[in-house]
């Protein structure tokens, strides 16, 4: 039970305030506003407790959105509303900041009213609430089905034709976490993905989607020879957790492995999943560091493409960390553009575009300014981000079927469109260590200040 | 920016300070100093050499740096670089960045003193000015090594500047106080303190501080300071306002520089020579004099100023404490203040008064302020002023006015600040005690306080009432009536349920024929109160209850019943469901006489330091309350004050070291005479009082300059242990002192005897120290572990153990062992290996003495070592034939020895088994025809001859009686034995 939700500017003015429930009233709000946002010292936890009421704030540009609560609620499920609040009011007015947050004062408070009930999260999807809060026209027709929404039964979609062609697009977002060893063991990697999905369908459709899972049992159905079973399993992908959109029948999932759904109109994340098995890296990054002297080091890191050649990956970009006493640094690279930058202690390697199965290197001889007293300083990981036009899950979306019961259009006529696109979060190398003869060693020992 | 001269001006820096200033946010500051960093880095790294000008800009940027938090690692060697240079400027920054980040272990040090000393020698006084500063703000052991000698020759010299004289004269004073051991003044002494003459006041003004510092350390050699400042003083004081020119503040001349001088004078005491002290006089008068002119400016510095002096003047005025007309004068002009409108006039004015009080000839010039002071406690806005008022108060406290002022005090306590009613509390409850002309108004003040501010009276207070009653015996009656009626109140103090279930157990006869006050009415009374108690006082009612049993026995029935009620015998803690049990048996099964006997009255208690004083002390800190207890005492000793203490004085007189017996009902004298067996730090203010003379003056110096004292808190707490470890030293009492090992100690027979049968535990425990032993023994030679634990939290000093063996024990024994370390530190444990060899058989022990320091005082300790000639034995099996047959070889009577004795101990047939196989000899088994009986052989191993033994033991149970019998093949083994055995049983 969200107590109140209130909307900041960053020099702590409110902008919007909702209270749900008794207690939660100006002197709240003057607390968080004195111990959070005019705190001296940065307030780090997203959770403050002050005198008997927790406050839960996120920040967006220079607007601080927190809620109110006087009872132990879950934490997370607080989060959760402040964050599909932003999804929302960024589906509303494209970009949250205070001056749209005042411009658009009325319609947030008609979405708040929607969204939380008594403290209780209501309805969070866009496009429902599309439905339900006016928006400069006024539409009759609403009322009718309102009671019809308000149980759940089929989440945001009204009995509709108004387009010309069924069109439905899929998009595979995923991003890639890898920390590796020196001698390239993968010490950690996962990708968390999204399956979000944009409908242009007519009438009351029910889409089935099928994903080549391991347990997917729709498979079993459509194979027919050994041959491709095999080579379809091993492409499988095994996920180690999925949530699904509301809109989903989990029945369905549960019972036959099938995502059967009737999709919202518009715009909507259908799954999120994650997997930490059988990832195929875009990228190998091999570094190494060599130190000559007591006043150089020599800095190598080889790029290694990992996908097909016909694919070009964009955006890509290496930091090399360098040490912190750094005076002087003499980049060579055989491709892409290098440069030290000084005021975050990195060389950045940078390529626009990148093809498959391609091998590049980079050499830095950097000269150190002797230190006073010697400290260790150990290398941060050498550092990457990068877009592939694929899903480095290995994941796959084998069909989607849909049918309409009542207008009965042709599954041919759906014109569908499928995307994948993956991308780098934390991708991290750790540098292996050589000394002067070129030898293996598992630390350094030249002269830093950490 | 302010203007600076093109030469001086760095754009550079300036740019860069202000890039920062304009960063928005933490991340954007990091990310430009990093790339502000580099640049340096690349800068310095270059090969082309850096001109001075951009040497100090970037060692500018890295102070700057350092100074917003970040580390700096680098440029260092620039820094150096910068102070060879020839420009004021760079010099200037070279040092500041020095000052600043160069730690005093860095290996550049050696360099920098190199630089240092050539900028000294330079005779350029900006230069020695920056070099002297740079020393100063370092002001390390190093430094001083490399310096302490150079300084003073500068500070002397008479071709120096009057500026470098005074930087000279504050950076000596800087490593004087680091590092006191390396400044030798000797030769230099008497030219430092003609600084005091110098033309220039800045330079006096500097030297002063400095010689004040020096004279509190070797106050002998700067003597002759006293009549230079107290003719410097007079110049200053007796110019006018206009000829001081820079050094008139506001009309006041120089009153930096007077405040100064006057605190060194009170380095000292009054000066001898009579010309110097009435100048000195004449100048205090002054002084005082001026206070009364109307001011000259109404600026609050100038008045500032004016009292600045003034202060430090009565002060010194106070210190000096041999003046009577001063000091009255003194007393009046604080009394003026008092009613200032100023709060800080009135908080300092109180504050000089609380001294003031203490000294004889203005005790009574103070007391006539009591209204005032009173009235500040009762109006006084500010909380830290009513302290000072409740402070004076209790210092003016003197027999006459004592009942009025504790009456004020006690009626100020119902309004007073939490935060200072427990001390007015402790005090209230001291004065009461102290001025006590008869112990019913005595009764009654405590019973006051405890009904007033219960919650702050602390245990010792009401301890104390009881502990007062009970040794008193015409007081008791009168306050276990009182106490009947306080407990009558519908709601009371835990505190006052407490001393009320004391006395009426103890003395509720006395009231008891009153038909209001009878028997079963006190106990109704007492119990109504028990259900509101906490367990601790519920504990002490219950022990009353039985007391009741045994004054009233009518009562009895009824309290049995409350005993037996299962809230009380059924109670879930323990130590109620305990007293509840036994009681209730006790007052069953035993007879009256038994039950008198128990419950006789409470004997009189020892007296003993009071325990509130003890408490006062520790919440204040030593010094505060100090001086006017002592003064007590000081007017007290001799003179019969406190209305014929019988008990106390009686104990004081018998207490033979007492300097003079005296009746302080404190009994801080009884105090101050344990002080040989007073070791505890708590002790150590005791200890003080004793020393009347010395110590006198040390503590009340330190109280009355507290701003010294702010500048060298451990000097002055430091000579305040000194003083006392010396006094418990050179105390006669203290016969512990003495260098011979003292006589063993008496139950060290006993403990020998502990140890006959066992070859491990702890031989000896005291509240300091524990020793424990294990040893083995092999044939005739043996290894004896000491362990010597330290039980205290302190360290004892010049710990040491010798063994010696008396008399023929010499030739007897061989002990070899090696010294312990000196410093055993609190808490922890020494251990020392004792290597043993029998050369033939033994009668004596040998001794082991143990010395250290604890706390001061000497501590000698001999004990016997647990070696006797039983842990030589080697056991030997036989059949029954054969022991006979040996047993009847040996039947000559020199080679017997025979003991009847009776058993101390319980006549477990186990246990005897296992002493006798403690005793190192074999047990036969089914030798002797009695199975009752025990037969042991053995053979003692010693380096000349083996001595066979045996031995018979008949226990006869019914008489509780032992028979023993020892053979061996020499006399005097046998009859050893026999003693050492006879002992176990």
């Amino acid at each position: 039970m969200i107590g109140g939700l209130f909307i900041y500017n960053h020099d702590g003015e409110v902008l919007i305030s909702r209270s749900y429930r008794n207690g939660i009233g100006w002197n709240a709000i003057d607390a968080f506003r004195v111990t959070v946002i005019h705190s001296r010292l940065p307030v780090r936890s997203p959770v403050t407790y002050i005198a008997g009421t927790s406050f839960f704030h996120i920040r967006r540009a220079n607007v601080w959105l927190a809620a109110a609560t006087k009872h132990n609620i879950s934490a997370t499920m607080v989060f959760e509303v402040l964050y599909k609040m932003c999804d929302i009011m960024t589906d509303f007015f494209t970009k949250i900041n205070e001056e749209n947050v005042k411009k658009n004062f009325v319609l947030i408070y008609g979405l708040l009213d929607e969204i939380l009930d008594f403290g209780y999260p209501q309805h969070c999807g866009p496009e429902e609430l599309k439905n339900l809060v006016l928006q400069h026209e006024s539409k009759d027709e609403q009322t009718q089905t309102y009671s019809h929404e308000e149980t759940g039964h089929c989440l945001g979609r009204r009995d509709i034709v108004k387009y010309r062609r069924n069109e439905i697009y899929i998009d595979v977002l995923e991003s890639v976490n890898l920390l590796m060893s020196p001698r390239g063991q993968i010490l950690n990697v996962n990708v968390f993905g999204r399956v979000v999905m944009k409908c242009f369908l007519n009438g009351l459709p029910i889409c089935k989607l099928g994903i080549n899972e391991r347990t997917d049992i729709a498979l079993q159905e459509t194979e027919s020879s050994n041959e491709t079973r095999r080579r379809r399993r091993k492409k499988t992908v095994t996920i180690d957790h999925c949530s699904f959109h509301p809109c989903v029948r989990l029945l369905a999932f549960d019972t036959f492995r099938t995502i059967v759904f009737m999709p919202p109109d518009g715009q909507f994340e259908l799954m999120r999943y994650r997997t930490s098995l059988n990832v195929i890296l875009p990228f190998r990054l091999i570094p190494w560091v060599r130190e000559v002297n007591r006043t150089k080091v020599e800095i190598r890191v080889i790029i290694k493409c990992n996908f097909r050649p016909s694919l070009r990956a964009q955006k890509v970009e290496i930091r090399i960390p360098t040490p912190l006493n750094t005076s002087g640094v003499q980049i060579m690279c055989m491709k892409g553009k290098a440069k030290y930058k000084a005021s975050e202690n990195v060389i950045v390697w940078r390529f626009n575009k990148i093809a498959g199965l391609k091998v590049s290197q980079c050499s830095a001889d950097i000269d150190l300014l002797p230190m006073k007293e010697s400290k260790k300083w150990v290398q941060p990981p050498v550092s990457m981000s990068f877009e592939v036009p694929f899903a480095p899950s290995g994941m796959r979306i084998h069909y989607i079927n849909v049918s309409e019961a009542r207008l009965n259009y042709a599954e041919q006529e759906v014109i569908k469109w499928v995307r994948y696109h993956g991308q780098s979060g934390i991708y991290e190398t750790r540098c292996s260590y050589l000394d002067v003869n070129g030898r293996r060693k598992e630390e350094p020992d030249f002269c830093c200040h950490a | 920016m302010p203007a600076v001269s093109k030469g001086d001006g760095m754009r550079g820096l300036a740019v860069f300070i202000s890039d920062i200033r304009n960063c928005k946010s933490k991340e954007a500051e990091i990310k430009r100093i990093n790339k502000e960093l580099a640049n340096i880095r690349s800068k310095f790294k270059g090969d082309k050499a850096l001109d001075g000008y951009s040497k100090k800009k970037y060692v500018c940027k890295l102070l700057f740096i350092f100074l917003l938090g970040h580390d700096i690692d680098f440029g260092h060697m620039e820094a150096v670089n910068l102070l060879s240079s020839n420009k004021y400027t760079e010099k200037q920054i070279g040092y500041l960045f020095i000052s600043v980040l160069v730690n005093s272990n860095s290996e550049l040090i050696r360099l920098i003193n190199n630089a240092i000393k050539n900028d000294l020698a330079s005779r350029n006084p900006t230069f020695m000015c920056l070099a002297l500063h740079c020393i100063a703000n370092v002001g390390s052991r190093e430094m001083a090594e490399a310096f302490a000698g150079e300084i003073p020759r500068i500070l002397v010299a008479g071709d120096t500047m009057d500026s470098v004289k005074q930087s000279a004269a504050l950076c000596l004073l800087r490593l004087y106080k680091t590092s006191p051991d390396l400044v030798h003044m000797g030769e230099w002494t008497s030219r430092v303190v003609h600084l005091l003459n110098d033309q220039h006041m800045g330079v006096v003004t500097a030297a002063i501080s400095l010689i004040t510092c020096l004279s509190q350390k070797n106050p002998e050699e700067f003597k002759t300071c006293i009549s230079l400042a107290v003719s410097r003083l007079s110049r200053i004081v007796s110019s006018a306002s206009t000829d001081l020119q820079d050094y008139t503040y506001y009309f006041v001349p120089a009153p930096w520089l007077s405040v100064k001088l006057l605190r060194l004078l009170q380095c000292y005491p009054p000066p001898e020579d009579g010309a110097v002290k009435g100048r000195l006089v004449e100048c205090l008068e002054t002084i005082l004099n001026k206070a009364q002119e109307p001011p000259k400016s109404k600026k609050v510095q100038h008045s500032n100023a004016k009292n600045a002096i003034l202060f430090e003047a009565i002060s010194l005025i106070i210190h000096y404490d041999s003046e009577p007309n001063l000091l009255v004068r003194a007393c009046n002009q604080l009394g003026q203040f008092l009613q200032h409108r100023e709060t800080n006039l009135r908080y300092l004015a109180l504050e000089s008064m609380c001294t003031l009080a203490s000294s004889e000839f203005s005790h009574e010039a103070v007391k006539t302020h009591i209204e005032t002071v009173i009235n500040a406690l009762k109006t006084e806005r500010d909380v830290s002023v009513r302290q000072r008022a409740a402070d004076l108060l209790y210092a003016m406290c003197d027999r006459s006015n004592a009942k009025q002022i504790v009456a004020e005090m006690l009626s100020y306590l119902e309004t007073a600040d939490y935060s200072i009613r427990e001390e007015i509390v402790l005090k209230v409850a001291i004065l009461a005690e102290k001025y006590a002309v008869d112990y019913s108004w005595y009764v009654d003040t405590i019973l006051n306080l405890i009904r007033i501010a219960g919650d702050y009276v602390s245990e010792e207070v009401w301890y104390r009432v009881i502990q007062i009653v009970i040794n008193r015996d015409d007081v008791q009656g009168y306050a276990a009536k009182t106490v009947f009626e306080a407990l009558q109140a519908p709601a009371c103090h835990e505190n006052m349920v407490k001393v009320g279930g004391y006395i009426l157990g103890e003395f509720g006869n006395l009231i008891a024929g009153d038909p209001r006050s009878s028997p079963l009415v006190q106990f109704n009374l007492l119990h109504s109160k028990f259900h509101l108690c906490s367990v601790p006082t519920r504990a002490l009612l219950l022990s009353a209850y039985i007391k009741f049993i045994n004054l009233f026995p009518e009562t009895k029935s009824t309290i049995q019943e409350v005993l037996r009620s299962d809230s009380q015998i059924r109670n879930s803690d323990v130590e109620l469901q305990q007293r509840a049990v036994e009681y209730l048996k006790l007052s069953s099964i035993a007879s009256t006489d038994v039950l008198a006997t128990v419950l006789e009255e409470m004997p009189p208690f020892p007296e003993r330091e009071s325990s509130i004083l003890a408490k006062l002390k520790k919440k204040k800190g030593p010094g505060a309350v100090s001086v006017s207890e002592l003064e007590d005492g000081k007017k007290e000793a001799g003179s019969e004050i406190n209305g014929g203490g019988g008990a106390e004085s009686a104990a004081a007189a018998s207490n033979a070291s007492t300097p003079s017996p005296s009746a302080d009902l404190l009994g801080l004298r009884s105090g101050a005479a344990g002080i040989g067996s007073a070791t505890g730090a708590g002790s150590l203010l005791v200890d003080v009082f004793s020393e009347s003379g010395t110590a006198a003056t040390a503590s009340s110096g330190t109280d009355e300059n507290f701003l010294r004292d702010l500048d060298l808190p451990t000097e002055s707490s430091d000579s305040l242990l000194v003083d006392s470890a010396l006094a418990s030293d050179s105390t006669p009492s203290s016969a512990l002192g003495s260098e011979d090992p003292a006589p063993a100690l008496p139950e060290s027979d006993e403990l020998l005897h502990k140890f006959v049968c066992k070859n491990n535990g702890v031989l000896f425990e005291n509240h300091l120290l524990q020793i424990g032993i294990k040893s083995e023994y092999r044939q005739n030679l043996g290894r004896m572990y000491l362990f010597f634990g330290n039980k205290t939290s302190m360290q004892f000093i010049g710990f040491s153990t010798t063994v010696t063996c008396p008399g023929e024990l010499q030739s007897q024994l061989n002990i070899q062992t090696k010294p312990v370390e000196p410093l055993v530190e609190g808490g922890a444990q020494v251990q020392q290996v004792l290597n043993i060899e029998c050369l033939s058989d033994f009668t004596e022990a040998p001794l082991l003495n143990i010395r250290f320091r604890y706390g001061g005082t000497l501590q000698n300790i001999t004990l016997k070592l647990p070696i006797t000639i039983n842990k030589f034995f080697q056991p030997t099996e036989m059949a029954s034939q054969d022991f006979f047959q040996r047993w009847k070889q040996l039947s000559q009577p020199q080679q017997e020895a025979q003991k009847i004795f009776k058993a101390t101990h319980p006549m477990d047939s186990e246990v005897l088994k296992g002493k006798l196989l403690g005793l190192g000899t074999a047990l036969l088994e089914n030798v002797d025809p009695n199975p009752e009986n025990f037969v042991c052989a053995g053979v003692i191993q010693t380096k000349a001859l083996q001595v066979g033994c045996l031995l018979r033991l008949e226990p006869n149970a019914q008489a509780q009686m032992y028979r023993l019998t020892l053979r061996s093949s020499k006399e005097s083994v046998s009859k050893r034995l026999c003693e050492l055995v006879a002992e176990q049983f």
